[in-house]
């Protein structure tokens, strides 16, 4: 960043969108927010999409395809992290289940979490 | 073996009596082999949610199981019998299913669950109760009567029964603490929570137990570590419970809040994995419990049997 003041108001909206693209670039969990605000979607990969996939609400919203298509690009290691991470099972019910199985209980224990939260 | 019957109460809502119910349940039975029968008086279920998920507590509804068939007896006269009713099977911690599986049963929890249906057929008693000229007080002597019958043959089969009462003196809590051996109190560290908890202490004492401070067991709970809180703990300890046992002072903690939220009816944790950072804390309630029943009510209850 230039220590000396911007020439004009372009110059500094330029130096700070720099700024905001660095900060967002570096923490995608604070861009994920930001774009979930502007009412946008993107969808995330890999590694980024165990961090900051929701399950319930993946499972809420999404169809059981789009559900399982977010887990595709995942190692194993990444799905076993999702329902930990969302307290939708513990260390003890994921043992010896593969990466489908796993799939398929996040699924099925993300909807009946929903279906806790129903009031319809 | 005749089970110690312990209320968890207070006249307060929202004072963690449930979460204290379930912490105890399983501090109780993973660590002193305890068996133990938690029976949820409360029509919220909160307890019954956090220990068979909100799915077991209508798959236990409708299975026939719950604490408004007991009430189902008393309107229809019948002789009270809660066995019928209780799910024997509330464990999530995976230590107390492997022991089981094994056939080296070392702690266990069953479960006489609450359901909505509990407040709905309790406002029918009354309503009939009181059209008879009946009054609270001898409604709820009468409850007592019927749940002490109903809980009988219960009491050879557990070490500790744990009553989660309502935060209100309906008459199922009344009757709840009317059979209660000793009282375990949650409360907040605020103004609001110690005037509902001194509250609570002066009716209980003048009302069901005159020495309910000998009987009874305290706890902070969902502590936020701030002057404010620490001010107001004081005040609890020394002024509004000063005659009664101070146990534990539970943190105010996201991992309670994740403990208590059974993933499926099927799912099953260790100790450690269960309570995470908050694990000692659940062990130091349940070791301090143990004392008191043991000075108060010279229980004669085992050691530690794991760790």
């Amino acid at each position: 960043m230039s220590g000396e003041p911007p020439r004009d108001a372009l110059e500094a909206l330029d130096r700070f969108f720099e700024e905001l693209r660095l900060e967002l670039r570096a923490n995608p969990e604070l861009a994920h927010r930001l774009v979930r605000a502007l009412g946008a979607e993107v969808s995330f990969e890999g590694s980024l999409a165990a961090r900051l996939v929701n399950p319930r609400e993946l499972a809420a919203t999404k169809s059981e395809a789009a559900f399982r298509k977010t887990f595709d690009a995942m190692s194993a290691a990444e799905i076993r992290s999702v329902p930990k991470a969302h307290n939708l099972a513990s260390a003890v019910d994921m043992k010896g289940l593969g990466t489908g199985a796993l799939v398929d209980m996040a699924h099925a224990r993300a909807l009946a979490k929903i279906n806790e939260r129903r009031t319809d | 073996m005749s089970a110690t019957i312990a209320a968890v109460a207070n006249l307060k809502g929202g004072v963690g009596k449930s979460t204290t119910t379930v912490m105890l349940a399983d501090g109780l039975a993973h660590f002193y082999g305890l068996n133990i029968l938690v029976i949820d008086l409360d029509a919220q279920a909160n307890s019954s949610q956090m220990l068979l998920t909100e799915q077991g507590v209508h798959a236990a509804s409708e299975q026939g199981k719950g604490a408004h068939h007991l009430l189902g007896q008393f309107l229809a006269g019948k002789k009270a019998a809660a066995a019928p009713f209780i799910m024997p099977n509330a464990v999530s911690l995976e230590e107390l299913r492997a022991a089981e599986m094994k056939s080296e049963r070392l702690g266990w929890i069953s479960a006489l669950p609450a359901h909505p249906q509990l407040r709905m057929d309790e406002l029918s008693l009354e309503e009939e109760w009181y059209s008879r000229t009946g009054t609270p007080a001898s409604l709820s002597a009468a409850l007592a009567r019927h749940f002490e019958t109903g809980f009988a043959d219960l009491m050879p089969l557990y070490d500790v029964i744990l009553l989660d009462c309502p935060p209100h003196l309906s008459p199922l809590s009344r009757a709840g603490l009317a059979l209660a051996d000793v009282f375990v109190i949650p409360t907040l560290a605020d103004a609001v929570s110690s005037w509902g908890t001194k509250q609570f202490v002066a009716w209980v004492s003048a009302n069901i137990r005159a020495d309910l401070a000998a009987r009874s067991f305290s706890v902070i709970t969902r502590f936020k570590n701030t002057a404010y809180a620490r001010q107001m703990r004081s005040e609890l300890q020394s002024v509004t419970l000063k005659d009664i046992w101070c146990g534990p002072t539970i943190p105010e903690s996201v991992e309670i809040l994740t403990a208590m939220d059974r993933p499926a009816a099927d799912s099953h944790d260790t100790f450690r994995g269960k309570y995470g950072r908050v694990k000692g804390d659940v062990r130091k309630l349940a070791e301090e419990f143990v004392d008191f029943l043991k000075a108060r009510q010279q229980a004669d209850l085992p050691p530690r049997v794991r760790d």
